[in-house]
């Protein structure tokens, strides 16, 4: 029998939050950056659709979207890593981070599905566009965080305390969130308009 | 690129250069996952010559 592609293996996880036979510790450092990686080629999709406006746009965003994911996953990772520690979760860190790389990877999923949308909306309709392409970051963030804690329930399943591990969870979700917030105003313009999160927290939250 | 006022009440010029400092060490970052996934690999595939060899050969093993 031959073994299953890379991307097989990366579906499987993402959408059953384990695989069949448990991966050595090599195979599960791969599948995790390789779930990385392909989110940001996912995320660089969808932000070439969302910077369809301007073609130096779509070529910026073609790294900053990307850049803006991977940097927001950095800032709350540590984070999330000590919340695992200080409450003594039976996870173990490596499946916390690889259950954390393929909900991003699927996250990206959905953005890049629905980019060719965003980018047929941005182009022919001056009332949906915008709105679209926000709502799909906000469809795949939802997707995200659903798959992260499906994938660290299913992993902690028939474990004692199985709440501890969902603290680093929501932890990571709350960061990563804060920190995209942020780090979209820093790489903004990222859409062809003035939107609320050109500004970070301070117009977001802002009267 | 950035636009003409900057985030948090900061320059357009500051925020441009925090975004070029958080990029460079992204990019740090992932050269040095690239590096870490071919160590991965490479340690993987010695795992499979390992379990070959220990499949044709139970009895050395034993």
């Amino acid at each position: 029998m031959t073994a299953p592609s890379q991307l097989s293996q990366l579906m499987t996880l993402t959408c059953r939050g384990e695989l069949a036979e448990q991966p050595t510790r090599a195979t599960q450092l791969m599948l995790t950056i390789s779930a990385l990686f392909a989110a940001l080629v996912l995320a660089s999709m969808w932000g070439v659709a969302a910077g369809s406006s301007s073609a130096t746009m779509a070529m910026a965003n073609a790294y900053k979207v990307p850049m803006v994911v991977l940097l927001s996953a950095l800032t709350a990772l540590p984070a999330g890593l000590v919340a695992l520690k200080l409450a003594n979760a039976k996870l173990s860190a490596a499946d916390l981070v690889s259950a954390f790389a393929t909900s991003i990877f699927g996250g990206t999923l959905v953005l890049a599905t629905l980019a060719p949308l965003v980018a047929i909306y941005y182009h022919t309709s001056s009332k949906a566009g915008v709105p679209l392409a926000l709502g799909s970051v906000f469809v795949a963030l939802a997707t995200a965080t659903m798959l992260f804690g499906r994938a660290v329930k299913r992993k902690v399943a028939g474990q004692p305390g199985p709440m501890a591990s969902l603290i680093p969870v929501v932890i990571l979700v709350v960061l990563f969130s804060a920190a995209l917030m942020q780090f979209v105003a820093l790489a903004s313009p990222i859409i062809g308009a003035v939107t609320p999160f050109n500004g970070g927290f301070d117009t977001v939250f802002g009267r | 690129m950035n636009g003409t006022n900057g985030i948090g009440g900061h320059s357009a010029d500051y925020t441009q250069l925090v975004w070029i400092v958080a990029t460079l060490f992204g990019s740090v970052i992932l050269a040095l996952l690239a590096v870490a996934y071919r160590r991965a690999r490479s340690r993987r595939e010695l795992e499979d010559a390992e379990r070959v060899i220990a499949e044709a050969f139970p009895d050395d093993l034993a």
